[in-house]
């Protein structure tokens, strides 16, 4: 070995490794280890934005993939070490992944989106190609071979007359070489792993209860707070007594945060029973008076006034005047809770000029920017755990900033504990939408005319009220104003709103209820017009749209129109959104009122996909998460307060309620797409049009109740 | 404060608790065993879930009193290699994972009482544990293949 300097390639666009001397410490720490390391985003700001992820291969020949994303469930961390065996061309148990801390190097990945495997799937082949590339280049100059003659195979550089040289022994030589600009992929018909069944890495210890998630942190002196915080958004604190609470035994001090007070303890139940015993009086703010009747009579007020177009396709008036039937219908999406299984966590420690985070989060990066700003420190340690579910509730890092203040405060580490009732009364709410629908039939039934305008609060909008009120946001739009439907006039409004209620992304998000409502309107046309929900799509639809495949797949492998069992009855949806595109046939019957689903066929085209088993289980629980919103999810306020508490209350789609979820991923030489979020959108509208046929009346608000 | 005496996994502990200290927070926090989760804290969800004896318990509204000289199994205790914890690794039921040590021990719970459930019988007995990954289906599998393996 020649050399143990590490060579770090600046990112794949550049034409040669440059030598960087923070990584020389870590390969010295490592011993022979030599990491050869692809696309570190470069030392230049503007690149480090970009998502990256970081491949060694040491001497020892295993290959090492540093994770920034976050395994929230997911399944990422399986899949991306996949993807680097296989362009390495080594087996996936010579793949070891770690998970650094986070460091500007490793850029602001959110694992939100549906992004870990999209953004990845590029430069992380490229980069294990390169590396491959340059191992066969190495390994054909120690065999006095040309390249071509020397293949990678099995951890091996394998060259003329069968001779092998393991990677380790080339790692050196080929850290030398230039990084080629352009590597050869290895084509999708060649792929060993990729598309075929591989168990996760962390299943075993899942179920043997060994991860350890943010909640399960200890830490020498560590100390549990349990925060109290004022019931109304944006209210304070006036005076708070605290004197009970000092008095139990265990409880090691109070911290007063100006609008919160967090009461510090040993151990977790003695922090929950302080906290009960503070007498705090609030000062509630502007929002005390604040109903979902308030939120709702704002927003139907809002929407008799114009709103802003985002495109209008055809002439909507005219469409509308010629039609031979025209339908008015109005739908409402509540706003809803993440309802994440594992509470909100974190535990800090500020000391010796820097600051400890640990504890699950979908962006390391923000959290480091939010503590940094909170405590005026630059050295802020990101370290993310394991997460109990996430769904877009860990894309802040308002308990990160909670537990660092404390912990600076009290003096030594700190586990902010979050009960039930904190997460569901103080979560960033999926907002809730009303929709207003118009649409016109021409003499044959088909659809000539959509017009679809939202009325709901573009999400961030309270933090620049005059810009987000003046303009439609494109969030907010989405599956409506990008819609792949094509009749003769086509128009998509927002009409933005604010309220005093906190609002974040859930799974998903507006293509949620965009597609509940557009896809159960489209069924209420398909019924006035007599003609069928699929061929009524199809018709739509541009002869090259992307959706037409997974529509008629759908409908094929459901056996569309007829029920699996007679005495069901059926219904259809489709919805294009994050990269990928997805088509539901739901089955129920009714007990009573009271719907029963039975089956869905779910079929979703992503484009490659990489772990199939993975996407399954996305396609099952995405079904189950979107099905829970349909029977039973609402958060409601009354008197600044969010009325739901805990699970007695805001209740998850149990067992007993889960149909039977028939999968089905349609390969494509697409681009690919995501998953997590795009399987959600069809469900609840394949389901209402199921239920709505059944009942002979339309489900036009959720939940059903 | 009380001296209470349980036994967890095979090992007796003597610790000095306030006496309605949940079983969830003595086993998390004063025995460090933290494959029990706190989920709602008023038996709602099921990710506390021990066994006591054969019996499946929401440990977050059970005390130390409640359960007495019973042996306690917490998914530590299971032994790893349960063929419940087989199944789920071959059906790959975890997504966030975060609710399966409770998921599991209510199955074992399930078995020990019906080794040969029906799907209503599945239903029935663990529609109390939540799982908001939606991973349902496959424990419903791995339930019906641990029973059939066990045959």
């Amino acid at each position: 070995m020649k050399t143990d300097t590490p060579i770090t390639p600046v990112n794949l666009s550049r034409r040669r490794f440059v030598r960087n001397s923070s990584l020389l410490t870590g390969g010295l720490v490592l011993g022979s280890v030599l990491p050869w390391e692809k696309i570190i985003a470069s030392a230049n700001a503007a690149v480090i934005l970009e998502p990256n992820v970081l491949i060694a291969v040491r001497t020892d020949g295993r290959v090492v993939m540093q994770f920034t994303w976050n395994e929230l469930g997911q399944g990422a961390l399986t899949s991306l070490a996949a993807v680097v065996a296989e362009e390495l061309c080594v087996d996936r148990d010579d793949v070891d992944v770690e998970e650094p801390i986070w460091e500007p190097k490793y850029g602001s990945n959110a694992t939100g989106g549906s992004q870990s495997m999209r953004n990845s799937w590029d430069p992380l082949r490229k980069a294990a190609a390169a590396a491959r590339v340059m191992l066969v280049e190495a390994g054909a100059a120690r065999m006095g071979a040309a390249p071509g003659n020397c293949k990678a195979e099995d951890g091996h550089i394998v060259g003329p007359g069968g001779r092998r040289v393991p990677y380790g022994d080339l790692v050196a030589d080929a850290a030398a070489l230039d990084v080629p600009e352009d590597p050869p992929l290895i084509p999708r018909s060649e792929h060993r792993i990729i598309g075929t069944r591989y168990p996760r890495r962390d299943t075993p210890a899942k179920v043997r209860g060994e991860p350890v998630f943010g909640s399960d942190i200890t830490r020498p002196g560590l100390v549990r707070a349990a925060i109290l915080r004022c019931p109304v958004p944006g209210g304070r604190i006036s005076s708070v007594d605290d004197a009970a609470a000092r008095a139990i035994p265990g409880v090691r001090g109070i911290v007063n945060l100006e609008d919160r007070v967090a009461v510090l303890a040993d151990d977790t139940w003695t922090a929950l029973r302080g906290r009960e015993a503070l007498r705090v009086e609030w000062d509630e703010g502007e929002h005390a008076a604040m109903s979902t009747a308030s939120i709702w009579s704002a927003m139907a007020a809002r929407g008799v006034e114009p709103g802003f177009t985002l495109r209008e396709d055809g002439d909507m008036a005219a469409a509308l005047a010629g039609a031979a039937v025209v339908l008015r219908a109005e739908y409402r999406a509540p706003m809803i809770a993440h309802a994440v299984m594992e509470p909100s966590t974190c535990t800090a420690h500020v000391h010796d000029g820097f600051c400890e985070i640990e504890g699950p989060t979908q962006i390391p990066a923000s959290v480091h920017r939010g503590v940094a700003q909170a405590l005026g420190l630059q050295d802020v340690r990101v370290r993310s755990t394991w997460a109990g579910s996430a769904f877009g509730r860990r894309l802040f890092p308002d308990v990160a900033v909670d537990a660092a203040l404390v912990s600076r405060e009290f003096g030594g580490p700190v586990q902010v504990v979050w009960t039930r009732e904190d997460e569901m009364r103080h979560d960033f709410y999926r907002p809730c939408s009303l929709h207003l629908l118009a649409g016109g039939l021409d003499a044959d039934g088909q659809v000539i005319a959509l017009d679809h305008k939202v009325v709901a609060a573009p999400i961030g909008g309270s933090r620049d009220p005059d810009r987000s009120l003046n303009r439609a946001d494109e969030g907010v739009m989405s599956g409506i104003s990008d819609s792949a439907y094509t009749p003769e006039a086509y128009r998509a409004v927002h009409a933005p709103v604010l309220s005093g209620a906190p609002l974040g992304y859930w799974r998903g998000v507006f293509d949620v209820q965009n597609a509940f409502v557009q896809e159960s309107f489209l069924d209420e046309l398909s019924v006035a017009g007599g003609i069928d929900p699929v061929v009524m799509r199809l018709a739509m639809l541009a002869p090259d749209a992307r959706l037409r495949r997974v529509i008629e797949e759908a409908a094929s492998l459901s056996g569309w129109p007829r029920p699996s069992v007679a005495g069901r009855t059926v219904g259809f949806a489709c919805h294009e959104c994050f990269g990928s595109v997805g088509a539901q046939v739901a089955e129920v019957t009714l007990d009573g009122d009271r719907p029963v689903v039975h089956r869905i066929v779910s079929v979703l085209e992503c484009g490659p996909a990489v772990n199939p088993d993975a996407v399954r289980a996305q396609i099952e629980g995405g079904a189950a998460m979107a099905l829970s919103t349909v029977l039973r999810e609402r958060i409601t306020w009354k008197e600044g307060r969010v009325e739901q508490g805990n699970f007695d209350d805001y209740e998850p789609l149990r067992m007993s309620e889960m149909p039977v979820i028939e999968s089905h991923i349609l390969e494509s030489d697409r681009p690919i797409g995501g998953v997590g979020e795009p399987v959600v959108p069809p469900t609840a509208p394949a389901v209402c049009n199921a239920i709505s046929r059944a009942r002979g009346e339309r489900v036009r608000e959720l939940p059903i109740g | 404060m009380a001296t209470i005496r349980i036994r967890v996994n095979g090992h007796v502990h003597e610790l000095d608790v306030p006496l309605d200290k949940p079983l969830l927070w003595i086993l998390r926090d004063d025995l460090g065993l933290k494959g029990t989760k706190y989920g709602c804290g008023v038996s709602e969800c099921g990710s506390c879930t021990v066994l006591v004896g054969a019996e499946a318990v929401r440990s977050c509204v059970t005390t130390a009193a409640d359960v007495g000289d019973a042996e306690i199994t917490t998914i530590e205790g299971l032994g790893g290699d349960h063929p419940l914890q087989k199944a789920w690794i071959e059906d790959e039921v975890p997504q966030c994972g975060y609710c399966q040590p409770g998921q599991i021990l209510q199955a074992a719970a399930l078995l020990h009482e019906n080794p040969r459930p029906s799907d209503q019988d599945i239903d029935r007995a663990m529609s109390g544990n939540l799982c908001r990954c939606g991973s349902y289906q496959r424990i419903k599998r791995a339930i019906h293949k641990t029973a059939g393996g066990g045959r």
